[in-house]
């Protein structure tokens, strides 16, 4: 675009009617003829803000920016993880349990009738057989980041769970 | 905040970087779990988005907070992402939207750049060579003293379509408005802006305008 040209076009494009390669001519003229931004400037003061070149951006600030995002999604990674279960909806299950197995043993339970044993759980039968805790469940595994999350779900609580972070930048 | 859903766009966002059809490949590699193609994503983005961001905010620095306040963002909702909308399109509308809504919880405190107030620019005059390119850092300091006068949407407006020159219909997507809202904001800006730069910097006018 020639000085001629950039003159004609500044109305249009403050009326946003220059599109694609006239625009881009345009804005390339602003940044580059002195003695035209000087003239479009007195008509149009806010044209002085985009008469700057832009740069580029440091690429080392790029990749810091990658590794801090990085390391933001593990360490969201590790909090759903280790996020316990919504007590309320555990406390609904837990209710509907006590009243359905509730009602259940009212209807057929043999009461009075000592011939029969009493019921014992899976759960507790098999216990009372293997008589030790189960092993440490492995969790989340993230080989490159030298992190690893066990689980250990022992007679005393359900939800114990120690973690070991070893990247320092995955710190909770 | 904004609430209309995203139309389907074909977006051109970051105009010297890849194609964005590479985008939508790496963002439906990306939803499948594979952690490279988003860092990938986060390296081709993250420069353009800071431009954008930092300029809306007036600050660099926490203009790289909200890039990874939007990746990280935009990681958590990859699953609502639908590849026929232009990845960087769908990006820049969170990171705005970050950033809108951080300049009006500051509001109150907002920033005055009075660093660069000694500095008289060299952006217009006749006795320059008629080749001299404006160095960025120069306009920096002008759009640091002047921005702060428009609203969050003014300003993201302004800085998507004249500073960052994307398209009219891609700020209207990015904002969650329409293009005419788009340019209508953009008329305020310019509107409030001629009344900064004339109070300001009235050396840029002539003598008959400049306000005794």
């Amino acid at each position: 675009m020639n000085c001629p040209e950039f003159k004609r076009s500044i109305d249009e494009y403050l009326e946003d009617q220059l599109d694609g390669d006239d625009r881009r001519a345009f804005r390339e003229h602003l940044q580059t003829c002195a003695r035209c931004r000087a003239e479009a400037v007195v008509l149009e003061p806010s044209l002085l803000l985009i008469a700057g070149v832009p740069v580029k951006t440091d690429d080392r600030a790029v990749d810091e920016c990658a590794e801090a995002v990085n390391a933001l999604i593990r360490q969201e990674r590790l909090r759903r993880r280790l996020a316990p279960p919504s007590r309320r909806w555990l406390a609904a299950a837990a209710m509907c349990v006590v009243v359905l197995g509730g009602g259940l043993l009212w209807r057929v339970a043999p009461w009075g009738d000592d011939s029969q044993p009493a019921a014992v759980s899976v759960a507790e039968s098999q216990s009372e057989v293997e008589g030790i805790a189960p092993p440490p469940r492995l969790e989340v595994e993230m080989p490159d980041s030298e992190v690893r999350l066990y689980h250990f779900a022992g007679s005393d609580s359900e939800t114990t769970a120690v973690y070991f972070v070893v990247n320092e930048k995955m710190e909770l | 905040m904004v609430k209309e859903p995203l139309s389907i766009v074909t977006g051109t966002i970051n105009k010297g970087g890849a194609p964005s059809r590479d985008d939508r490949r790496l963002a439906v590699e990306a939803q499948g779990g594979d952690e490279k193609a988003f860092a990938d994503l986060v390296k081709r983005h993250s420069g353009g988005l800071h431009r954008a961001v930092a300029r809306i905010l007036n600050d660099d620095a926490e203009g790289w907070d909200v890039v990874q306040m939007a990746f990280l963002k935009a990681w958590q909702q990859l699953d609502r992402y639908d590849p026929r909308w232009s990845f960087a399109t769908w990006l820049y509308r969170i990171g705005t939207n970050v950033a809108i809504d951080l300049i009006r919880s500051r509001k109150s405190r907002e920033r005055t750049h009075q660093a660069g107030m000694e500095q008289r620019l060299r952006l217009v005059g006749e006795s320059e060579p008629t080749s001299h390119v404006v160095e960025e850092g120069e306009v920096s300091t002008v759009i640091a003293q002047v921005l702060p006068v428009l609203s969050p949407q003014q300003r993201a407006a302004f800085v998507l379509r004249e500073i960052e020159d994307m398209d009219t219909s891609e700020v209207a997507e990015v904002l969650g408005c329409t293009s005419t809202t788009v340019r209508n904001h953009i008329f305020q800006a310019r509107k409030a802006l001629r009344l900064e730069i004339e109070k300001r910097f009235p050396e840029y006018l002539p003598t008959s305008r400049r306000k005794k």
